[in-house]
């Protein structure tokens, strides 16, 4: 039967909804079994019984559970998250407006993770036994046995005090420019505001490189693991038989094949960027959803948590999905 | 001059267990353009090691430490001069040979444009005359391997070698893979394609009755060795060392009614330490005393043949 | 053979376990685990006790001996608390994994072999929870259950337990794969006994490597989860928490903060490190894979006659 990514699309939409609507479950459980009163909890200082009262009637927790659930599926999907009472702002509002300084800060750090991790493997698979290999295997096992939050705070106390480099900013707020993309190095690119763009780029070279160093560690280790098994395939075997060119071989018949279970890989890493994230966004103090997320861990401010958590598992599903289309276009021997 | 010429060739293996000696002092020739030399033996005897020496093709933990081995004047154990030789093989598990994410065609036509130097336009013209000289159909082209069945596999891995214009092709046990059905296909089909392009194969397997099908000459390797070298019907007629004689014997036979098979006695021998004087003489129905001492050389009886065995000289 | 001899299985596994690297990392290990050990018995200061010298830097003076790794700003010696620490994260770590390992092994058997109904609503449930983020799902079990080092330590066992059950459930079905060709002459009967001595001893292979990666992951999200707060707490010694608190000190008190995190990284890489080790170890398809140094070959060629 011909490949067709409509059905393939199709199958795994299919496949997707029972497990979003598994994730909102749990969100749902957890939400409701907060130790103590849980409105209590969501309102925090501003517990008065009439407040109580009121959030009772508006978050409809007086109805039975299963009422309770349906409604609450109806809110998120229609991308009501509810009010945080404690910050006093629409959670939906709060998330988007942190949005995209975790959009630019996670983009740019894949993007150095794979550019410091990629060909760093291939020419550690490439070199296997020689010095060069060692080197990479061993700063790759450093990448991820470093714990963000230490290298955070080491890059920072090194960089950030004794060298001087500007944090908490995306950008000083002087050389902001309009905002199109939302992306600070690409509107002020587009303005032609090199100033700003140079300063957005300080700003978020260390927070995106502190967090693509673990990344690229994984990356590095599984680039190189794939690789080397490659490298001993019988096709390059019958690729050296060819007398084809070295680079032919390396890109054409090796590369090819090593690379299709990074890019699955690669969505499964979405998890592992989030939890640098969260860390990183604190440490530096950058204005994205991990530090929100501290922020509403540190209030106990339940609401933004939930929100959080749901809007960010949605991402994640999403990111997994697309990685899945991907590769259904580069491996051949996929049929659905 | 010789289209293949081997002369010393010892090639060892690192493993774990110690160094094996898999080809030990080989001297090997085919003289004659057009010429199918079989190369028989058990597992461990060689003949694959041989194959992939000439071919450059060894894996990392194997070392070539002494011997000549030239190619239509090409001395193929020079780095440099190797690039010159024009030698293809045809390999024994066309999955694993043919690489998963490129079509048949473009693996294939790739040959043709880094060898042969053609346009991409005129090695996809190439690709479907190679194809259908296989018997495979145009559309195969875009094809992937894992759409084809083991018999269209091992075509396409033949059209390969046949692409390269090769002045020796190796068959490392092009028919082991396959279905018994598929095999005689598959069989019929090498000897047609060797014939029409008068083609010189050196023809590995470990089964003798192939052996009468393709070759014109046999040679039968025994623990790295040549133990005997002749023409195919002589050796069929008239096999001298008694390692051959075995062979034959051991070939279940249609036509003869045998109350048992026959086998070899013993197991095939260590090629990290291997036994002492003539390597087969532990399993050998005629040992004598001096062939557990000294080894034998090859000797050439009538001409044309050699033999390893004191028996004869 | 003799009674300290080993077979060259068993020897080829060893070498290939003895890579430098790994025995650095059980060397590293091990140093953290013997000071885990003794500095609590011989260190004359108390992990808990306040004093005036606070935000001291290392190797300052103290009452007793040196404050090694300096003070933190209530005054407690950063070395002895440190080190206190490793039985409070090693025992934290192991725990976790060990429940985790333990009730995800049973959901991927359970799974595995009886298959059907079973098995699709395990792993549903399984894919729900991969499918949160490991970090963002231990936040929000850590938040609901409330703070506290022992609800940390179950939400990230709740975290890794779709990892083993994965794991468990794999290596069950390629057995089954393989048992029913054996069946076939074992009659079926005892079929549970057949599945625990074939199915166990082979998982346990992967279950190892993976375990130690685990554990490493689990430190680090443990203290993750006490950075912000929803861990250990106060005034418990723990890295994660004194990293949370050592961070506001950053500027005036960098030792404060460092020296915890180092530790975290030691511990953690010298878990990767022996699994690595044990994943190369294992792994059959390494088998005799060691190269003979030419030294030898010289020797093999002279001895030919």
């Amino acid at each position: 039967m011909a490949r067709s990514i409509t059905r393939f699309l199709f199958i795994r939409l299919l496949q997707l909804i029972p497990t979003v609507l598994g994730v909102l479950l749990i969100v749902f459980i957890l939400s409701r079994i907060l130790p103590g009163n849980p409105i209590v909890a969501i309102l925090g200082p501003k517990a008065t019984p009439e407040n109580i009262e009121r959030v009772i009637k508006e978050l409809g927790l007086n109805k039975d559970y299963l009422t309770q659930f349906i409604e609450y599926l109806g809110k998120i999907l229609t991308f009501d998250f509810g009010r945080s009472y404690i910050m006093n702002v629409r959670v939906r509002d709060l998330i988007l407006s942190r949005l995209p300084a975790s959009f630019e800060l996670v983009i740019t750090a894949y993007i150095l993770a794979v550019i410091m991790g990629l060909p760093l493997g291939v020419i550690a698979a490439l070199k296997k036994g020689t010095w060069v290999d060692d080197l990479v295997r061993v700063i790759g096992v450093i990448g991820i046995s470093m714990p963000t939050i230490w290298l955070g705070m080491v890059v920072q106390i090194v960089f950030g005090i004794y060298l001087g480099f500007p944090v908490g900013e995306r950008i000083d707020p002087l050389l902001a420019p309009k905002p199109i993309t939302g992306f600070m190095l690409i509107d002020t690119l587009l303005e032609g505001n090199i100033h700003g763009f140079a300063d957005a780029l300080r700003r978020i070279a260390l927070p995106a490189l502190t967090l693509a160093f673990p990344l690229s560690g994984l990356l590095m280790r599984l680039v190189r693991a794939n690789m080397v098994e490659v490298l001993l395939s019988d096709y390059i075997r019958t690729a050296k038989m060819k007398k084809l060119p070295q680079n032919i071989i390396l890109y054409r018949h090796a590369l090819k094949n090593a690379l299709i279970p990074v890019v699955t890989v690669m969505g499964l890493y979405f998890a592992v960027i989030v939890t640098g994230d969260i860390i990183i966004e604190t440490i530096f103090s950058w204005p994205g959803i991990g530090r929100l997320v501290y922020e509403a861990v540190m209030l106990r401010d339940y609401m933004v948590i939930q929100g959080t958590v749901i809007f960010i598992s949605l991402i994640y599903v999403l990111v997994n999905l697309t990685v899945d289309i991907i590769y259904f276009y580069i491996d051949p021997r996929i049929k659905i | 001059m010789a289209v293949l010429e081997i002369r010393n060739l010892t090639v060892l293996y690192y493993t774990p267990k110690g160094l094996v000696k898999a080809l030990d002092d080989v001297s090997l020739d085919i003289r004659n353009r057009g010429e199918v030399l079989g190369l028989v033996g058990e597992s461990g005897s060689g003949k694959s090691t041989l194959g992939y020496t000439i071919a450059g093709l060894l894996p990392d933990n194997a070392e070539t430490v002494s011997g000549k081995i030239v190619v239509n004047g090409v001395n193929v154990l020079n780095r440099k001069e190797a690039s010159k030789a024009r030698i293809s093989v045809i390999f024994q598990d066309a999955l694993t040979a043919l690489n998963p994410v490129l079509t048949i065609g473009e693996q294939i036509a790739e040959v043709f444009i880094y060898n042969h130097g053609l346009s991409r336009k005129e090695a996809y013209e190439e690709t479907v005359k190679v194809l259908e000289q296989v018997g495979l159909p145009r559309n195969f082209v875009n094809r992937y391997p894992h759409e084809l069945s083991g018999g269209q596999r091992q075509r396409v891995v033949i059209a390969m070698a046949l692409s390269m214009k090769p002045d020796l092709i190796i068959a490392d046990e092009p028919t082991t893979a396959l279905d018994v059905t598929v095999q005689a296909k598959i069989l019929k089909l090498l000897l047609k394609v060797v014939k029409e392009n008068n083609l010189t194969m050196l023809y590995i397997t470990h089964d003798l009755s192939l052996v009468a099908h393709m070759c014109d000459t046999v040679a039968v390797m025994y623990a790295g060795e040549v133990v005997e070298y002749a023409d195919v019907k002589q050796l069929f007629k008239e096999p001298k060392h008694p390692y051959t004689k075995a062979l034959l014997k051991a070939v279940p036979r249609v036509d003869v009614d045998v109350e048992e098979l026959e086998h070899i006695e013993g197991s095939p021998p260590s090629l990290i330490n291997p036994p002492s004087g003539c390597k087969f003489h532990p399993r050998c129905p005629k040992a004598m005393s001096i062939c557990k001492r000294r080894k034998p050389k090859l000797v050439s009886i009538n001409g044309n043949r050699l033999v390893r065995c004191f028996l004869y000289g | 053979m003799g009674f300290f001899e080993i077979s060259p299985e068993t020897k080829d596994v060893l070498v290939r376990f003895l890579q430098p690297s790994t025995i650095l990392g059980i060397a590293i290990l091990g140093s953290i685990i013997i000071l885990g050990v003794l500095i609590p018995l011989i260190s004359p200061y108390d992990p808990y006790a306040t004093s005036d010298n606070v935000l001291l830097p290392p190797l300052s003076s103290g009452p007793a001996w040196p404050y090694i790794f300096g003070t933190d700003s209530l005054g407690r010696d950063v070395f002895t608390r440190v080190f206190y620490a490793v039985s409070t994260d090693l025992a934290v770590a192991l725990i976790t994994v060990g429940l985790a390992a333990s009730i995800g092994m049973v959901i991927g058997l359970v799974s595995g072999y009886f298959g059907g109904a079973f098995d699709s609503v395990l792993m549903r449930i399984m894919d729900v929870l991969i499918s949160i983020p490991g970090f963002m799902l231990a936040i929000a079990v850590a938040a609901a259950l409330g703070a506290s080092l022992f609800n940390a330590m179950l939400a990230v066992a709740i975290v890794t337990i779709p990892i083993y059950a994965r794991l468990m459930r794999g290596v069950t079905l390629s057995i089954k794969e393989q048992l029913y060709i054996m069946a076939a002459k074992e009659a079926g009967l005892g079929s549970l006994r057949i599945i625990f001595k074939h199915v166990l001893p082979n998982a346990l292979a992967p279950l190892i490597v993976q375990s130690t990666l685990e554990l490493g992951n689990a430190i680090i999200y443990i203290a993750g989860l006490s950075f912000i707060g929803l861990g250990a707490q106060e005034p418990q010694p723990e890295w994660g928490l004194m990293l949370n608190v050592g961070r506001k000190y950053l500027r005036e008190a960098w030792w404060f903060a460092t020296f915890p995190g180092l530790m975290i990284f030691l511990v953690v890489l010298s878990f990767n490190l022996i699994g690595d080790g044990l994943r190369d170890a294992l792994d059959p398809r390494l088998r005799g894979t060691i190269r003979i140094k030419r030294s030898r070959l010289w020797r093999f060629l002279k001895s030919e006659t």
